[in-house]
């Protein structure tokens, strides 16, 4: 584990190209003139994020199974790590791209923008890459100090704002208690680095205990049930494009690194774990499933829709490295490139009085945008898990790896889960195909139009890059 | 009697506690749940530092000093937060976030 300055930092090039994007991005905003700023904070955000994304992939061309350590062993990566954090910043780069050129409908005309998704993404590099405790907390920290500013980015809006102070909140204390969970871990094993801590023995109390905090705060951050009641509140009142990025990429990396805390430092605890994480995936899958059915509200259904579908992510995790490692890196890759094609939709959707957010806006939807209702039908399919879609062979995985570890209980529960969610998204199809226009939709715009499209064609046509897309998760779960 | 692991250990749960019921027991003011947040972060630098003296090993008291820096960033980003809030709502009382419900 010798390792000089300069093959520390060649390994955390990608996070160094993200976060400097980001920062010069953010310098051209301040100093170009207000019409040019703007949209040199994107590009310049956006290149940094393609930039990272080429770096991650150039480290692993030669030799998939390639793992790197910087910094005396506090900074980490795999294949595993690299896979999520292609998936997290490519959804970071097309929320920036889709968003661009009508941003001020959503009330985030500053240039902020792109470069706090950049500052954000850059933090859930980190956080993915953490390999002790430090890096893992201060990781989480530099991925949710922008998405709190990000969730209260319109400020002259009084629910963004009530959101972000939500967000907030919560989020504050989710850290605090993987922060504390941290201190016990530390105190008990006397090791700050993963390795260290999955020497340590396991037998103690008040280490599970310390653990448990852990595993509370994670699922905090993934927004998975009982610890999801911010989701929805931020979904409905952050602007659309900020809700596109939040569904998806810190969607994704809080998914794998859970998964990372829980196989790496905690990997001989797993008869320990195991059990509290099969409660937590069988709440989530049920109440974010339930929870939908009575929304009104889009976005709010959208969350419900995360909750259920992260319960899906967390079984696999359940099932341990070997099982699960796969199919939880192919499932959220999978519904996290789908969820941006969602929200790219929702956002080229616009009625006369802005976006469209109650369901009753899609009535009719076939009838006035018959090329849109498709895409979003495709999408909606997808997610709901229907043959031969790319979202059903994320599921087939999940549950594959569910009925191997021998839950027979919990996956009878993800089967009724999966039949009521489809329940709710066949509703909005419904809505689509069935109903008399209600709302006079607006033209669309292009570039958000363009990306639903785009990811309807993906998880259309997704069949038949499946093959790659699985041998990459299979490679990066190192099977 | 002399003051042992256990007593800082227990002073740091009790801090914690008092931090994690402030923040949902309190009904009536933002500030208060931002007071919370930073007992509960000082709470666990109690917790850090008395590990590390204990343990005789220093990257404890490292990972202290992280915390107190990122409570610092977290504090300004919270009270910005509350500032855009006042403007909108006219009062930072806890009742009155309600507007986004399902």
């Amino acid at each position: 584990m010798v390792d000089s300055l300069r093959e520390s930092i060649t390994v955390v090039a990608p996070e160094l190209a993200v976060l400097g994007g980001a920062t010069i991005g953010l310098l051209g905003g301040l100093f170009l003139p207000k019409r040019m700023g703007s949209g040199f904070a994107t590009f310049a955000a956006v290149i940094g994020l393609i930039l990272g994304a080429a770096l991650v992939l150039y480290h692993f061309q030669g030799d998939p199974r390639a793992e790197y350590s910087a910094f005396g062993g506090a900074f980490r990566s795999t294949s595993f790590i690299a896979f999520a954090k292609i998936v997290a910043i490519s959804c970071a780069a097309i929320v920036l791209l889709m968003g661009e050129g009508h941003r001020a409908r959503f009330g985030l005309s500053g240039f902020e923008f792109a470069p706090l998704i950049g500052l954000a993404s850059a933090g859930l590099m980190v956080m993915l890459s953490a390999d002790d405790l430090i890096v893992l907390y201060l990781g989480v920290e530099m991925l949710s100090l922008p998405s709190y500013v990000l969730a209260a980015f319109a400020r002259d809006d009084r629910r963004a704002t009530e959101a972000g102070l939500k967000y907030f909140v919560l989020g504050a204390l989710a850290s605090g208690f993987i922060l504390y969970g941290s201190s016990l871990v530390y105190g008990f094993t006397g090791a700050i680095d993963f390795a260290g801590i999955a020497a340590a023995t396991y037998s103690d109390i008040p280490l599970l205990f310390g653990l448990v905090f852990i595993i509370c705060g994670l699922a905090f951050k993934c927004s998975a049930a009982p610890f999801h009641m911010w989701t929805p509140d931020v979904y409905e009142g952050a602007p659309l494009p900020v809700v596109a990025f939040f569904a998806s990429a810190p969607k994704m990396a809080a998914v794998a690194i859970f998964a990372r805390v829980l196989f790496e430092p905690f990997g001989p605890a797993f008869s320990d774990w195991a059990g509290v994480l099969q409660v937590i995936a069988a709440i989530s899958m049920v109440w974010g499933a339930i929870g939908a059915l009575t929304q009104k509200n889009i976005k709010r259904l959208l969350a419900y829709s995360s909750i259920n579908n992260v319960g899906f992510a967390l079984m696999a995790i359940a099932t341990g490295p070997a099982l699960g490692g796969q199919a939880v890196l192919l499932y959220m890759g999978i519904y996290s490139l789908t969820v941006v094609g969602v929200f790219a939709g929702l956002a080229a959707l616009r009625g006369p009085d802005g976006a469209v957010e109650t369901l009753d806006g899609f009535k009719g939807l076939s009838k006035s945008r018959p090329g849109m209702a498709i895409a979003m039908t495709i999408l909606f399919f997808s997610i709901a898990g229907v043959p031969p879609l790319l979202g059903f062979w994320g599921k087939l995985y999940v549950f594959t790896a569910a009925l191997e570890a021998g839950y027979v209980a919990l996956w009878a529960i993800a089967c009724v889960a999966t039949v009521v969610a489809a329940g709710y998204y066949l509703i909005l199809i419904a809505r689509m195909w069935f109903d008399e226009p209600v709302v006079e939709i607006a033209p669309r715009g292009p570039a958000t139009a363009l990306t639903m499209d785009l990811a309807a064609i993906f998880v259309l046509v997704g069949l038949g890059f499946f093959g790659i897309i699985e041998s990459a998760a299979r490679i990066a779960a190192g099977q | 009697m002399s003051i042992g692991l256990s007593h800082y250990l227990f002073v740091s749960a009790a801090l914690f506690t008092i931090g994690v019921f402030g923040l949902f027991v309190n009904r009536k003011n933002v500030i208060v749940i931002l007071m919370s947040i930073e007992l509960i972060l000082l709470a666990v630098n109690i917790n850090l530092v008395a590990f590390s003296v204990f343990l005789g090993d220093v990257s404890g008291q490292i990972f202290a000093m992280f915390v107190l820096t990122v409570a610092a960033a977290e504090a300004a980003i919270g009270l910005a937060i509350l500032v855009a809030f006042f403007r909108n709502q006219g009062s930072i009382a806890v009742e009155e976030m309600n507007s986004l419900k399902g």
